[in-house]
C-alpha cells in the first residue's frame, strides 16, 4: 500500500479511437507514464484484442466506424472480458452517458478533455477491485500519519482527533484510497457528491480548503497538494509542501 | 343561443327536442280528435232531436213521452270512433217536460238545462254511475221541453288513450336518448383514452407510440391516423434532430480536441511562463465556449423529456440536503447566511437532474446578488406540490424583468461583462417542466424569490 513506486505501475491499456491525431497523441502520452499501450482505430480488430488478450483497462471512443466503442464493450463483456472500461465519447448530452453507464462502462468522459483527467480517471479504474473480490476489506486507511477507521468514522493525525463533517470524511477517504495519484475536481464531484455536471462554484474547492485546515490544524504539513488546473494529491512520501 | 359543445349536452338537446316534438303532435291529436269526437256527438243529439221533433208533430206528446222513456239510458248507433265503442259510454238520454216546468218522462238527467247546447251536463247512467254529457234542449209548439244528452264518456276515454301513448312514445324518447347517450359517451371515451394516453406517452419522452386503430374505419380511425401521421413525422423531427445534434456534438468536439490537444501539448514543452499562460487561457476559452454549447444542447435534451423513462421514486428533501451541504462551504466563504427549512417531501423524478436544478438556484444567487446576500431555501409540500423556494435578500429584479428570466442567453446584466451564459435558469425551467412542474417568480418585498412547485407523491402512496 505505501509503496511509493505504485504510481508507476505498468497498465496495459486497450485504444480505441479513429482519430488518427487524438489516438497518437494519446497512445503517446500514455506510453510517456510508462503503460503499455496496444491502439485500434477499428471497433472489431479492438473486440478481437480483448478476446486474444488481457488488459488492465479499455480506453474506448463511443463513435468509430464499424463496430462502434460501446457495442464492442457489450461484446467483450459477454465474451467474459472484465477490465474495467472508460468510455470517450464527443457525445455530451446526459442520456448519452447514462447509456454509456448502463451499457458497462465504469466511466464516461467526454471529449474534448485535459489529458490529466483522462490519466487520473484511468489510475482510479484501475486500483478499483475488480467485482466480487472487495480487496479494500481494511477498514482501517493509513498515509503519512492520517489514519482513518472506516467502521468508527475516525480520523487520527499522529493521534490527534479530527472531527470531520460527513462530507469531508468522504473527500479524505477518497484521497486515501488513491495515494500518490491526481485526482481531478470532477473526479471528486462524481465521486463524493454524485455530481453528473460540473458547477460553477467551486464546491470541490471549499470543502477542501475546510479539510486542509482541520488536518493541518496544530502546525502540521500540509498533507494535501493542489496541482494547479487539474486537482488534488495526496502524498505517502516526505515531500510535503 | 348556446349550444352545447359536449357530447352529453348535444345528446341532451336532441332528446329534449325530439321530446318536445312528441308534446307537440300529441297535443294536436288530442286537440282534432276531441273535436271530432264531440262533432259526432253533437251530430247524433241533433238526429235524434230532428227525428223525435217529427215523431211529436205527428203523434202528440203523449206518444212521445212514450218514446221518451224507452230511449232514456240506450244507445244508438254511432258512426266513425263512436261505432266502434260497442256501446260503452255512448249512453242516450232523454227528458220531457210540461210548459211548467214538470217533468213527463225520463230519469236519468236530475237537473233539466236551459234551452240550447250545454257542454257539461251532470247526468245518472242506467248503472247508477254519474257522468257528464252534452245536451240540447227544445221547446215544442206547446210550449213543454225536450232535452236529449249524449254521454261524454267516450270522448274523455278517447282523450286518455291518446295521452296514455303520447307519454309512453315521449318516455321511449327520453329513454332511448339517454340510453344512447351513455353508450355514445362511452365510445367516445374509450376511443378517447387510447388516443390520450399514446399522447401521454409521448409527452413522457416515448415517442414510438401510436394509436391504435379498430378497422371499423369509423370517424375515430380516420382522426387517428391523421394523428399518428402526425406523430410519425414529430418523431422523424425529433430523430434527425438528435441526429443533427450528435453530428454536431462529433464535428464540433472532434477538431476542437485536436485544437486542445495542440495547445496541452505545445504548453508541456513550453518553458516560457508567458506562453503558458496564454495557453492556458485559450484552453479555458475553449471549454467556456464548449460549456455554452453542452449547456444549449444540454436544455433542449432535457426539454425532449427523454429522461422520463428514468424517472424513480426520490426523496426531494434528501436531494435539497444534499445541494444546501455542497454548498454552504461557498456561502460561508462569501459570509452568506444559508438558512434552509426543509420538509420531507417524495416525487416522481431524476436525482441527478434535480440536483442539478437546485444547485443551479443557488448558483445564481451567489452569481447575482453581492457578497453577503443571504439566502433562504423552503421546502414544503403544498397539497399534491413540493414546493421549494429559493429566496435571496438581494435587491431582486424589476418586475417587468422578471418574466425574461427563464429564457435562454437573458441576462439582466445589459453589459453581458459577469460570466455565465444565462443558461442556468432556463435548465432549471426545463427540468422543472420535464418533471411536470413549474417555475416562477414569487412575489416579494426585498430580493428575488423563485419558486418550484413539482407534484408529490402522497405520503401513504409510499409503502410498496
Amino acid at each position: 500500500m505505501e509503496d511509493a513506486e505504485k504510481r508507476s505501475d505498468t497498465m496495459r491499456i486497450l485504444l480505441l479511437e479513429d482519430d488518427r491525431d487524438t489516438r497518437d497523441y494519446l497512445a503517446r502520452a500514455l506510453k510517456e507514464l510508462g503503460h503499455h499501450v496496444v491502439s485500434e482505430s477499428e471497433g472489431k480488430a479492438a473486440l478481437a484484442h480483448t478476446l486474444s488478450q488481457a488488459f488492465d483497462i479499455l480506453v474506448l471512443d463511443r463513435m468509430v466506424p464499424g463496430l462502434d466503442g460501446l457495442t464492442v464493450l457489450k461484446l467483450a463483456r459477454e465474451a467474459g472480458c472484465q477490465s474495467p472500461a472508460i468510455i470517450l465519447s464527443a457525445m455530451s448530452g446526459i442520456e448519452d452517458r447514462v447509456a454509456g453507464l448502463e451499457g458497462g462502462a465504469d466511466d464516461y468522459l467526454i471529449k474534448p478533455f485535459a489529458f490529466a483527467e483522462l490519466a487520473a480517471r484511468l489510475g482510479a479504474l484501475a486500483r478499483r477491485p475488480p467485482p466480487g473480490e472487495r480487496a479494500d476489506a481494511s477498514t482501517l486507511l493509513r498515509v503519512n500519519g492520517v489514519e482513518m477507521d472506516l467502521i468508527r468514522r475516525t480520523v487520527h493525525r499522529d493521534g490527534r482527533p479530527i472531527d470531520l463533517q460527513p462530507r469531508e470524511f468522504s473527500l479524505l477517504e477518497y484521497l486515501l484510497r488513491n495515494p500518490d495519484r491526481l485526482v481531478t475536481r470532477t473526479m471528486l464531484l462524481d465521486r463524493v457528491w454524485n455530481f453528473g455536471f460540473d458547477p460553477k462554484t467551486n464546491i470541490v474547492e471549499t470543502h477542501m480548503s475546510r479539510l486542509r485546515t482541520k488536518l493541518n490544524d496544530g502546525g502540521s504539513d500540509n498533507l494535501i497538494r493542489t496541482l494547479r488546473g487539474s486537482g488534488y494529491m495526496i502524498v505517502t512520501g516526505g515531500d510535503l509542501a | 343561443m348556446i349550444v352545447p359543445r359536449t357530447i352529453r349536452g348535444l345528446s341532451i338537446l336532441s332528446a329534449g327536442i325530439s321530446g318536445l316534438v312528441i308534446l307537440v303532435l300529441g297535443a294536436a291529436a288530442v286537440f282534432i280528435s276531441h273535436h271530432e269526437i264531440e262533432a259526432q256527438i253533437d251530430h247524433r243529439i241533433e238526429r235524434e232531436m230532428d227525428a223525435l221533433l217529427a215523431y211529436h208533430a205527428s203523434a202528440g206528446t203523449a206518444a212521445l213521452a212514450q218514446q221518451v222513456r224507452e230511449r232514456d239510458g240506450g244507445t244508438t248507433n254511432g258512426t266513425g270512433y263512436l261505432a266502434s265503442t260497442e256501446g260503452n259510454g255512448r249512453a242516450m238520454l232523454y227528458a220531457l217536460a210540461d210548459s211548467k216546468g214538470r217533468r213527463i218522462a225520463g230519469t236519468l238527467i236530475p237537473v233539466l238545462p236551459p234551452d240550447g247546447w250545454t257542454e257539461f251536463l251532470p247526468i245518472r247512467r242506467p248503472d247508477g254511475s254519474a257522468g257528464v254529457a252534452q245536451a240540447l234542449s227544445r221547446r215544442l209548439a206547446d210550449g213543454s221541453q225536450l232535452v236529449i244528452a249524449g254521454d261524454r264518456d267516450a270522448l274523455s276515454r278517447a282523450d286518455d288513450r291518446i295521452l296514455i301513448v303520447m307519454l309512453v312514445g315521449l318516455g321511449v324518447i327520453l329513454l332511448t336518448g339517454t340510453v344512447s347517450t351513455i353508450a355514445f359517451g362511452r365510445l367516445v371515451h374509450r376511443r378517447l383514452v387510447l388516443i390520450s394516453g399514446t399522447a401521454q406517452g409521448i409527452i413522457e419522452g416515448d415517442y414510438t407510440r401510436r394509436i391504435p386503430l379498430d378497422g371499423s374505419g369509423s370517424e375515430f380511425d380516420r382522426i387517428s391516423v391523421i394523428l399518428n401521421a402526425m406523430l410519425e413525422r414529430i418523431d422523424m423531427l425529433m430523430r434527425s434532430l438528435r441526429q443533427v445534434s450528435s453530428d454536431i456534438a462529433h464535428d464540433m468536439r472532434t477538431p476542437l480536441g485536436r485544437i486542445r490537444q495542440d495547445l496541452e501539448g505545445l504548453m508541456l514543452r513550453s518553458s516560457d511562463g508567458e506562453t503558458i499562460g496564454k495557453l492556458e487561457q485559450s484552453i479555458a476559452g475553449m471549454d467556456a465556449l464548449l460549456e455554452l454549447f453542452t449547456g444549449l444542447l444540454g436544455i433542449s435534451e432535457v426539454q425532449g423529456q427523454a429522461a422520463r423513462k428514468r424517472f424513480v421514486t426520490l426523496s426531494l428533501a434528501e436531494v435539497v440536503r444534499d445541494i444546501v451541504d455542497a454548498y454552504r462551504p461557498a456561502f460561508d466563504d462569501e459570509r452568506r447566511s444559508l438558512k434552509s427549512a426543509i420538509e420531507n417531501v417524495t416525487v416522481h423524478g431524476d436525482e441527478q437532474l434535480l440536483k442539478r436544478a437546485i444547485a443551479n438556484l443557488l448558483e445564481n444567487v451567489l452569481a447575482h446578488t453581492e457578497e453577503g446576500v443571504g439566502v433562504d431555501i423552503t421546502l414544503k409540500q403544498n397539497q399534491s406540490f413540493a414546493v421549494l423556494t429559493v429566496h435571496d435578500h438581494g435587491v431582486g429584479i424589476p418586475a417587468e424583468r422578471q418574466d425574461g428570466v427563464f429564457e435562454r442567453l437573458v441576462r439582466l446584466d445589459p453589459s453581458r461583462s459577469k460570466p455565465g451564459h444565462g443558461l442556468g435558469l432556463s435548465m432549471v425551467r426545463a427540468i422543472v417542466q420535464a418533471h411536470q412542474g413549474k417555475v416562477d417568480v414569487m412575489p416579494t418585498h426585498e430580493g428575488l424569490a423563485l419558486r418550484i412547485s413539482i407534484p408529490a407523491i402522497p405520503e401513504n402512496n409510499l409503502e410498496q
